[in-house]
Formats: C-alpha cells, sequence, structure tokens
C-alpha cells in the first residue's frame, strides 16, 4: 500500500492499515448511532401514545411512597 | 513511590467534575422550571421532591409497570442517554451521587473502608434491585416498591415536606420511620465507603451500565503507556480497575482517572 492509500485508509478509518484493504470503503456504521435510533425511534411512539402525559401527571401527584407515608 | 509522583501529578477532572454537579444539582431542583415535569431526568432525582423540575425515571418506570403497559418513551431515553455518555450522567450530574461524593470526604471514622467494585455481592446486588423491586415488584403489586425504600427519595423529598407541611406530618407512619433508618444507614455507609449506593443499589445506573460497551463517549487505555502501578483506582469513586476494562459496566465515566497520561477519553470510534 503506497502512502497516498494509507492516508486515506487512516482519514477514514482511524488507523493505518497493515494489509490490503480497498480505502474507499465506507466506514461501518457504528452501533451507537443505530441505539440511538432505536431509543429515537421509540420516544417517537412513546410520545403517540401519550406517555410523557402519564410521567407528567405521575410526577405531580404528591408521592405517598417516597415520603414514605404508607 | 510512583503512585504516589503520579497522584502528586494529578490534574483530576474533580474541580471541573464539582462545578458541573452543583449546577445539575441546581437544575433538577430550581423550582422555576417545573414546567419540565414531563421529562423524565436523566439522573435519580426525587420527583416528590417540592422543589424537582423532571421526573424521577425510576418512578416512571415502576408506574408504567405497574400499570402493565410498555414504557416506550422511558425505555427510549434511557437508550439515547445510554448511547451517547454511557453512566457519565451518574458520575457528572446525579445529585445523589454528589451526595455520596461529599459524604466520602467526611473523615469521621478513622478509616475508611475499601470495597472493590464489579465482584460478589455489588455485582448482583443492583441487578437483584432492578429486576426484584423495580420491575417485577412493581408488576405483582402495582406500587412503587423501590420508592418505598429509596433513600433519595426519603432525603429530598420525605423529609423535606414532613419538616415543612404539618398535614403530611400528621400522616406519619412506619414507613416514614424505615426509610429514615435506611437514610441514616446509607449517610454512615457513604462515609466509609465511595459511593455504596451507586454500587449495590441505584437501578439507574444499571440500567445505564451495558450502554458503558458501546457509547459515543468511552475510554481507552494506552497499553504501552499503562505501568499499573494503580493510581486510577486510587483515583476512581466507584474503585474499579480501567486499565483492566475501560468500559466496565461499573465505570460512571467521572474521568479521573484521566488524569494518568495513559487513560484518555475516546469520542465516538
Amino acid at each position: 500500500m503506497d502512502n497516498n492509500k494509507a492516508d486515506t485508509h487512516k482519514r477514514i478509518y482511524g488507523f493505518v492499515s497493515k494489509g490490503s484493504v480497498n480505502p474507499r470503503l465506507k466506514p461501518p456504521m457504528r452501533l451507537y448511532w443505530v441505539i440511538l435510533g432505536l431509543g429515537i425511534g421509540f420516544i417517537i411512539i412513546g410520545v403517540f401514545r401519550s406517555e410523557f402525559e402519564t410521567i407528567l401527571l405521575n410526577a405531580l401527584i404528591l408521592c405517598a411512597s417516597c415520603i414514605g407515608l404508607r | 513511590m510512583k503512585l504516589k509522583q503520579t497522584l502528586s501529578n494529578h490534574k483530576p477532572a474533580t474541580n471541573k467534575r464539582t462545578l458541573v454537579q452543583i449546577a445539575s444539582l441546581i437544575f433538577a431542583n430550581s423550582y422555576v422550571l417545573s414546567f419540565l415535569k414531563f421529562c423524565p431526568a436523566p439522573i435519580l432525582n426525587c420527583h416528590a421532591c417540592p422543589l424537582a423540575v423532571m421526573a424521577c425515571p425510576i418512578g416512571s418506570l415502576q408506574h408504567f409497570v405497574g400499570q402493565r403497559r410498555f414504557p416506550f418513551a422511558l425505555v427510549g431515553f434511557f437508550t439515547v442517554t445510554g448511547a451517547l455518555v454511557g453512566r457519565m450522567t451518574c458520575g457528572w450530574a446525579c445529585p445523589f451521587g454528589f451526595l455520596q461524593d461529599i459524604l466520602f470526604k467526611i473523615k469521621l471514622f478513622p478509616k475508611k473502608l475499601q470495597v472493590r467494585t464489579g465482584h460478589g455481592l455489588s455485582k448482583a446486588s443492583r441487578y437483584v434491585v432492578l429486576l426484584g423491586l423495580v420491575i417485577i415488584g412493581a408488576f405483582a403489586t402495582g406500587e412503587p416498591l423501590f420508592c418505598k425504600l429509596c433513600p433519595a427519595g426519603g432525603l429530598e423529598a420525605g423529609l423535606p415536606l414532613v419538616i415543612i407541611d404539618p398535614s403530611i406530618r400528621a400522616m406519619v407512619g412506619t414507613l416514614f420511620i424505615v426509610k429514615m433508618v435506611i437514610v441514616l444507614i446509607f449517610i454512615v455507609v457513604a462515609i466509609l465507603i465511595k459511593r455504596p449506593f451507586c454500587r449495590f443499589i441505584c437501578p439507574l445506573g444499571t440500567v445505564y451500565s451495558p450502554f458503558n460497551k458501546v457509547s459515543y463517549v468511552r475510554l481507552k487505555v494506552d497499553k504501552e503507556l499503562c505501568n499499573e502501578c494503580g493510581a486510577c483506582r486510587a483515583a476512581c469513586p466507584m474503585s474499579i480497575d480501567p486499565y483492566l476494562d475501560a468500559d466496565s459496566k461499573d465505570c460512571i465515566r467521572c474521568l479521573e482517572c484521566t488524569s494518568c497520561p495513559a487513560i484518555k477519553v475516546k469520542y465516538g470510534t
């Protein structure tokens, strides 16, 4: 791998390849982006199911368990 | 000797972290922003606290489980927070973690106890609390069982409300006394051990912990620079060995260990 290819590989992947890897390959999608997308999807579903209203109502009621009244 | 040298060169994240923790404590309990109560906080902050501005995620989770509804929004919220920073909110933003950091600085007893995290009791107890009390307990009884025993609720909601409100004071019963005993035990243990609640009990930390392995913010140990002197463990509020597993499930990403040149924060890759 000549210097030019090595530089390209380092720029894309963050490390210099020791083998002959095609530097034009796209970097793999990181797992956190997938998880982040999944999380945002869940939040959107939650919005449509009015879950934030439920959270609000639950938080506004004086919680007897939290205070220790029951 | 090497450990002492490393610690003397110590430029920890403590000062910056303390400022962020104070800011988070003020923000989470600023009262005027209580219109945000529809949104769960990424930290353990009881929403029954008279000053709280956001909902407690564990209280809300138990409410949904008790109603036998799947909490899509909460799961999404945990997933987004976990994917971005893992357990970093525990180390930088949680007021209850901050309280434990302060309590551990009190030199009331002649000796502090050294307890390793991620071994035996500490490994299992958090999962027992999360599954047993928060999920199965709430599902079976329809009640927030964890809230009944939560020392954060006792300290942030129970104690101030009972002090300021005579009508609430009149309703105090055995459970309140039990909660106060738990709070007292917690305070004594937190003076002796670093962050005992985070290590052995916190269900929110348990929810976030698997994300440490895949989150955007992670730690990287340069094995060539690391001589395993143990300075990182001494600085760690969770007493873990970052050089053995930088992405440990017990790591709260406080970044205290990054004062060592061998440990660096890694974004993304």
